[in-house]
């Protein structure tokens, strides 16, 4: 193999970790952004009690390139919404907030921005 | 900075002029079980049961003017309570908008029986700061506009379905397209296109409603300006 294509060979390696690097960190900003905020994308994070639904947040990788970022909670969908019938009115929350994966995702990019920034 | 004061009333008021349908003005009557034409059509107008219309103009019987919830559809006449006769007269109209409930932010608010009801959440989120230097320079600023409409179930209306609840998102997702500029006070509350607005799932609560949200993610761009 010619120095050049020695060379064209390394740079493309370095790029597919510092690709995978860039996936990894981004991955990760989002579960947190969800899980306890994040003042990347405004997340409040997943309100505590005794932190069944922050803890149900979890990440699991499909294969190299996805990654889920999931709950099993019943209610989670009521707490990201801030749905309480009862009163007509949200929860009010001791800490953190609802909101918080509407957030992460239109704060997608920032995060990306991010990722890339660590990633060089 | 912009006036998240301003941002949140502006939003607040473009959501107040939705329109879902309407009759427009014109020669409507009322009966003791509800609304009735002689031309055109409620069906094709796009009324469908469970919305809350609102009755204006030159209504004379006890109660047809204000909201009334629909309970049937035909193309000449709307089922509703609370009705009294009133002969046929012109300018009239019958319109649906934004529920005439509203649990708007940090104002005291009870859901009643048997009405729809829609609720808000205004979300600052972001604030970047995109040009140099700093005085002067360009703010970004992003945020979140949550409706929830909450139309009845069929625990209360046996045949209320999706429509109303669906037709009310589709509605404000029109009012709300990406690259919809607002004015706020000075500033300009743009409806984001890369993230554009979104609706759920309808979420059966139980109780008489199910709710859906719509989440409209907005961006505005103002002068930075540091403080002596």
């Amino acid at each position: 193999m010619s120095i050049f294509a020695t060379q064209v060979q390394k740079f493309k390696v370095h790029v597919g970790e510092l690709s995978q690097n860039v996936h990894n960190a981004a991955a990760d900003m989002v579960l947190v952004s969800i899980k306890d905020g994040s003042p990347i994308t405004g997340a409040p994070g997943q309100p505590v009690d005794r932190g069944t639904l922050r803890d149900s947040w979890t990440r699991t990788d499909k294969d190299k390139d996805t990654a889920v970022i999931a709950t099993d909670a019943a209610y989670a969908a009521v707490i990201e919404d801030n749905l309480n019938l009862n009163s007509g009115r949200g929860f009010f929350f001791k800490n953190h907030g609802s909101h918080s994966v509407k957030l992460t995702i239109t704060g997608w990019l920032k995060i990306v921005e991010q990722a890339v920034a660590q990633a060089k | 900075m912009i006036d998240t004061f301003a941002a949140h009333l502006a939003l607040r008021n473009r959501a107040l002029s939705l329109v879902v349908c309407t009759t427009g003005s014109q020669t409507l009557s009322a009966t003791a079980t509800g609304f009735a034409r002689s031309a055109g059509s409620f069906v094709t107008d796009g009324f469908v049961v469970g919305m809350e219309l609102n009755a204006t103009g030159a209504w004379v019987g006890a109660g047809n003017a204000g909201p009334h919830v629909i309970t049937s559809v035909s193309a000449l006449a709307l089922g509703c309570a609370g009705c009294a006769v009133d002969a046929p007269a012109a300018a009239r109209t019958l319109s649906v908008g934004l529920p005439a409930l509203r649990a708007f932010e940090n104002i005291a608010f009870t859901p009643q029986s048997g009405r729809p009801y829609v609720e808000e959440d205004f979300i600052p989120a972001t604030m970047s700061l995109l040009s140099f230097p700093a005085q002067g320079g360009q703010v970004e600023e992003t945020m979140l506009y949550v409706l929830k409409i909450y139309g009845l179930d069929g625990s209360v209306l046996p045949n209320a379905g999706i429509a109303a609840i669906r037709k009310t998102v589709e509605a404000l997702r029109l009012l709300f397209a990406p690259g919809t500029l607002i004015a706020a006070g000075s500033n300009t509350v743009r409806v984001r296109g890369d993230v554009a607005v979104q609706s759920g799932q309808i979420l059966p609560q139980g109780d008489g409603w199910s709710v859906c949200s719509v989440t409209i993610p907005c961006r505005a761009y103002s002068t930075n300006t540091i403080a002596a």
